[in-house]
């Protein structure tokens, strides 16, 4: 036998001992019972539908928001604002998570947060943010959009530095729009980061956890769970690992049918 | 001459990158079969004791050995080899003394015994998680002291809970009420029996404070003994008080409320301190508690619907006529302590003394002057309300590797000068449930007392437990009544109030769904205990 052959095993082996064999035992502590059940609760019902909701609003918003800052500070990179811009932008992503989280709930306080005085300052109302469902969703995700996409912003601005300056300068020369010099030089030329981007931001998205717990903390009238927060607090709060485990395992064909589609995008295009 | 033999660059590579993996396998192996248990180390031979634990003048071999000085102490310690190490995983402190009273704990009882502490110091949550993972494992610590274990009665209805009964008679001695023994009492369903299982050694009450000034400023009278018992009249004093504030400083209007509580947020992460302050509110209407020979408490006792119907009914009409901040309904435990120290609203009430013990810390002009704590709840009837308390135990593990050592340390702990010594020493957030180590030192009844001025806040912790005693109104706090987390983290009350505030639910119909849904949580684990 090649030693070529065998090279792989300690991968295999540390794949099956971190990856399926965990896998494997948490299946094993689902009862029927649990995975019943959960189709019964109204919570976890309403936890999926959150969950959702929240990636079908947060992963666009934020790569279109990094598309079009990625593009406003790789345009101009040369002034001077926009530099010092790009050094403070990614802070959000930088900071702990927990603290700017904490620090995002009291600022939308109804009664003493920052935020509703500032609009009571500029003589408008105060927006009940964490006390309404739409709006405690939408405090969710501005938190997670304000938190992650300099990330994506980042990712997206270094993938610009790679396309060369004079195809701009040929498309300039031909007289395309900025749409058009967007849709047929840097579009396609930070594609594949572009779907790179889109993968990981929807996987770790569906894993979101500080911005629902210590945002909102499941309220107003634990409403805004996702199945992350709703499967954590039945496994640590509830000491219900079965029916945790089987919430986890619920979304697992989504996250699966996710990543494989836009593995599926990004091989073909190569 | 023959060349030297070539060596194949990507052969060497890939034996290279074999050799990496097989030795990291090998320790990958190692760490499986021998699971590090211990994250944070306390040194406990080595740490000294710290003037606040030794100020006290007991005349105890213990205090005298701890006002040793530090060269003395060294020499005077028998080396002895340890007869044993036992691991304790304990709640971070909140203040620096509670650190320090943990560690002269240990280092004591190394001293004393021989037997060393390996304590290991987190944060409640961490707690939980590390309890819940390594109890699965096999692999429990052998004590864990943690003062928000909200996972402990399931631990015990699952059998990972050492039985503590032998500890009662030690526990009778320290005059620590059946109250607090009962709170720790409940079923293993392994063993089909009820067990003690924990050792019931802290207590903290749930008390109400209120700024002073803005009373004042008012024209309302702000001594506590003058506030009222009957609890409309205590509900209106605390409406009058908003609307003649506003009317005499319209600076406060919209902007300081009467009503700071109950908090009603958090109830999909860890409602806490306002589910404490919703139950006060049922007690104070004539909710009871009552259980039957196996512990199981009839929650739908005479009186208990009628006493959550008025509760949830007071709680909407006056967050509706707007005596309580809007946020309230989103307060989780930080944000009713956050609120009256923002001076948002005039009264508050909360899970601890942490709200005066902050400002102890930060103005003592506020804790002396400006804020004062209540002595006596409100009921219906004018008379003094029930008190609840939350009881904080020492748990053992059933598969702990060291039982008996960890059985030692908990006797040895129950002696009440040493008890007295570690209350004084972690500074005042918790009283010891002994109402013999509460005679025992004027610290409990005077709180502190700088510049001779008297403790507006402490020593109403001191009146309310030991008054409540003889009245027999402290009971143990919500956490406590169910013996089952499902029952208590689901805060079907706080729930029932949003069903009328946000559903449009009427009272009876949110509280009677508030009923079925804790009878159905309670049938789950009653109708099996009843069998045994």
């Amino acid at each position: 036998m090649k030693f070529e052959e065998i090279a792989p095993l300690p991968f295999i082996f540390f794949f099956i001992f971190l990856m399926i064999y965990p896998l494997i035992l948490s299946l094993s502590m689902i009862s029927f019972k649990d995975a019943l059940t959960l189709f019964g609760d109204e919570l976890y019902i309403r936890s999926l539908k959150n969950l959702f909701i929240f990636i079908g609003v947060a992963v666009p918003v934020k790569l279109v928001l990094a598309l079009f800052i990625s593009a406003i500070l790789s345009g101009f990179r040369r002034n001077p604002i926009v530099k010092l811009l790009g050094v403070i932008y990614p802070l959000p992503w930088a900071i702990p998570a927990m603290s700017a989280a904490l620090s995002f709930r009291w600022s939308l306080n109804y009664d003493f947060g920052i935020v509703n005085k500032m609009l009571v300052d500029l003589g408008l109302w105060k927006i009940p943010w964490l006390l309404t469902y739409p709006t405690a969703m939408l405090s969710i995700i501005l938190f997670h959009v304000w938190k992650w996409t300099p990330l994506w912003t980042l990712m997206l601005f270094s993938a610009r530095q790679a396309i060369p300056e004079e195809l701009y300068e040929v498309a300039k020369i031909d007289g395309a729009s900025l749409f058009q010099v967007f849709k047929n030089v840097t579009f396609p030329l930070i594609r594949n980061t572009f779907l790179v981007c889109l993968l990981l931001s929807s996987v770790w998205s569906m894993g979101e956890f500080e911005a629902i717990w210590l945002v909102t903390m499941g309220d107003p009238n634990a409403s805004t769970h996702t199945i992350t927060t709703l499967g954590f607090r039945e496994i640590f709060a509830y000491g219900n690992l079965g029916k945790g485990i089987a919430m986890y395992f619920s979304v697992f064909p989504v996250v699966v049918a996710v990543m494989v589609s836009i593995i599926f995008i990004l091989r073909r295009e190569s | 001459m023959s060349e030297p033999k070539k060596v194949d660059r990507r052969k060497f590579i890939y034996a290279g990158l074999g050799a990496v993996a097989l030795i990291a396998i090998g320790a990958a192996a190692y760490v499986a079969m021998n699971p590090p248990v211990v994250t944070q180390t306390v040194t406990t031979a080595t740490t000294l004791p710290t003037t606040s634990v030794v100020t006290t003048t007991v005349p105890t071999t213990v205090v005298t050995t701890v006002t040793q000085p530090t060269t003395t102490v060294i020499t005077t310690t028998p080396t002895v080899t340890p007869l044993g190490t036992i691991s304790m995983m304990a709640e971070s402190g909140w203040y620096p003394q509670e650190e320090e009273a943990k560690r002269w704990l240990v280092t004591m009882f190394k001293r004393e015994t021989g037997i060393n502490v390996e304590m290991v110091t987190l944060t409640q949550t961490d707690i939980l998680k590390k309890t819940m993972a390594m109890a699965m494992a096999g692999n429990p610590p052998d004590i864990v002291y943690s003062t928000g274990f909200t996972g402990t009665q399931d631990y015990c209805w699952k059998g990972w809970i050492e039985d503590a009964t032998e500890f009662i008679d030690d526990l009778k001695k320290l005059e620590v009420p059946d109250w607090c023994i009962k709170a720790y009492t409940w079923a293993d369903s392994k063993k089909r029996k009820l067990i003690l299982f924990g050792v019931p050694f802290l207590l903290n009450n749930v008390p109400m404070h209120y700024w002073k000034d803005f009373l004042e400023k008012a024209g309302m009278p702000t001594n506590p003994d003058e506030i009222p018992t009957k609890f409309s009249d205590f509900s209106n004093f605390w409406k009058e008080a908003q609307d003649r504030l506003w009317e005499k400083d319209p600076d406060t209007k919209g902007k300081v409320y009467g009503i700071g509580w109950p908090s009603l947020g958090a109830i999909g992460t860890a409602p806490g301190d306002g589910l404490q302050q919703i139950a006060h509110i049922m007690l104070w209407h004539g909710w009871k508690l009552e259980y039957d020979s196996k512990g199981i408490i009839n929650i739908d006792a005479s009186g208990n619907r009628d006493a959550l119907k008025k509760t949830v009914g007071w709680v909407v009409e006056t967050y509706k006529a707007g005596y309580m901040p809007k946020g309230i309904l989103t307060w989780g435990p930080a944000d009713n302590n956050t609120a009256f120290h923002s001076r948002s609203v005039i009264s508050v009430h909360n899970g601890s003394m942490s709200i005066p013990l902050y400002w102890y810390s930060q103005d003592k002009t506020v804790y002396f002057e400006k804020t004062a704590s209540l002595t006596k709840f409100p009921s219906e009837d004018g008379t003094r309300g029930k008190q609840t308390w939350q009881v904080h135990p020492l748990v053992i593990f059933a598969d702990a590797k060291n039982k008996e050592l960890a059985k030692k340390f908990i006797k040895w702990f129950l002696q009440p000068e040493l008890l007295n010594n570690f209350y004084k020493a972690i500074g005042g957030r918790f009283i010891p449930p002994s109402k013999a180590v509460l005679e025992m030192d004027p610290f409990y009844k005077q709180g502190y007392s700088d510049s001779g001025k008297v403790d507006p806040h402490l020593p109403t912790v001191y009146e309310m437990y030991v008054e409540g005693e003889k009245l027999k109104i402290n009971v143990p706090n919500i956490e406590h009544w169910f013996q089952f987390p499902f029952g208590a983290l689901d805060a079907y009350p706080m729930q029932a109030v949003h069903k009328v505030l946000e559903e449009g639910f009427t009272v009876d119909e949110a509280v009677n769904w508030a009923m079925e849904k804790w009878l159905t949580v309670i049938k789950s684990y009653a109708d099996e205990v009843r069998s045994w």
